[in-house]
């Protein structure tokens, strides 16, 4: 296996919650049919989490009672810098929720409303969530910081 | 027994839960609240307002299932329970206290 298609693996990777990681078997086909997927849905009252269906007819369903993405994989869709620092703004409680509703959000803004505008969606309540977090105080000294050691104010 | 108070903004979030009854959880409770306040929520906001709702007992929440749509994040659904109800009751009762003998609307 390649140094790239290892990375792309490690990307598709899911866990259990509360078993640790978890490396689907389909990981693999998940992986070779990216570029070939063409549709993929969810049904949990038939215990099939997800389904995929590849342009060659194939279906693939992950059977998994609740997963989520590894911590360190950003998801695709939201800018990968942001998404690497939500674990921080996060309570624990409520971190897979409130990045769930944010993938959520993100995706149906950048359907109605395009990239763009669902990219500063997502900075600001980043903002929201970082001032929420560590209260404005230090993100304000933090920013005079940096300001000061950048033009030297 | 101490009386918890409801904020503005908690009552609002706590009406929009109870509107929403078996489908609340922060997507729509955001976007319900957007539509009717006239303004948008952050997420931040909306979950912290939650927080101290089930801290004072009003809200209970358990997570749901992972979608694709979500990347394979659950989804933490909320509930009102009686004390909120409650909450909401006296709240209502309380505005309605205040507006007696005065006009509807805005004064001329």
């Amino acid at each position: 296996m390649s140094k790239r298609q290892r990375k792309r693996k490690r990307r598709l990777n899911w866990r259990v919650e509360g078993d640790g990681p978890m490396d689907l078997e389909t990981s693999t086909e998940l992986l070779a049919s990216r570029r070939n997927l063409i549709a993929a849905q969810s049904n949990i009252d038939a215990g099939i989490d997800l389904t995929v269906l590849r342009a060659d007819g194939s279906v693939i369903a992950l059977q998994c009672k609740s997963w989520e993405p590894m911590d360190n994989v950003a998801d695709e869709a939201m800018p990968e810098f942001g998404c690497k620092l939500l674990p921080f703004l996060l309570p624990r409680k409520h971190r897979v929720a409130i990045a769930g509703d944010l993938a959520e959000e993100f995706k149906s803004y950048a359907a109605h409303w395009g990239r763009p505008y669902a990219v500063r969606f997502f900075w600001w309540e980043i903002f929201n969530l970082a001032i929420r977090r560590f209260s404005l105080l230090p993100i304000g000294a933090a920013v005079t910081a940096w300001l000061r050691r950048r033009f030297g104010w | 027994m101490k009386r918890r108070s409801l904020g503005g903004f908690e009552q609002a979030v706590l009406l929009t839960t109870h509107r929403l009854g078996s489908e609340a959880y922060g997507v729509p409770i955001r976007r319900e609240l957007s539509k009717r306040l006239g303004r948008e929520a952050s997420i931040g906001a909306v979950y912290t307002a939650l927080e101290r709702l089930e801290a004072k007992g009003f809200v209970t929440s358990w997570l749901g299932g992972a979608t694709a749509q979500r990347g394979g994040r659950a989804k933490r659904f909320y509930r009102v329970e009686a004390p909120g109800l409650l909450a909401l009751d006296e709240a209502r009762m309380a505005t309605a206290n205040l507006w007696e003998g005065l006009p509807a609307g805005a004064p001329a």
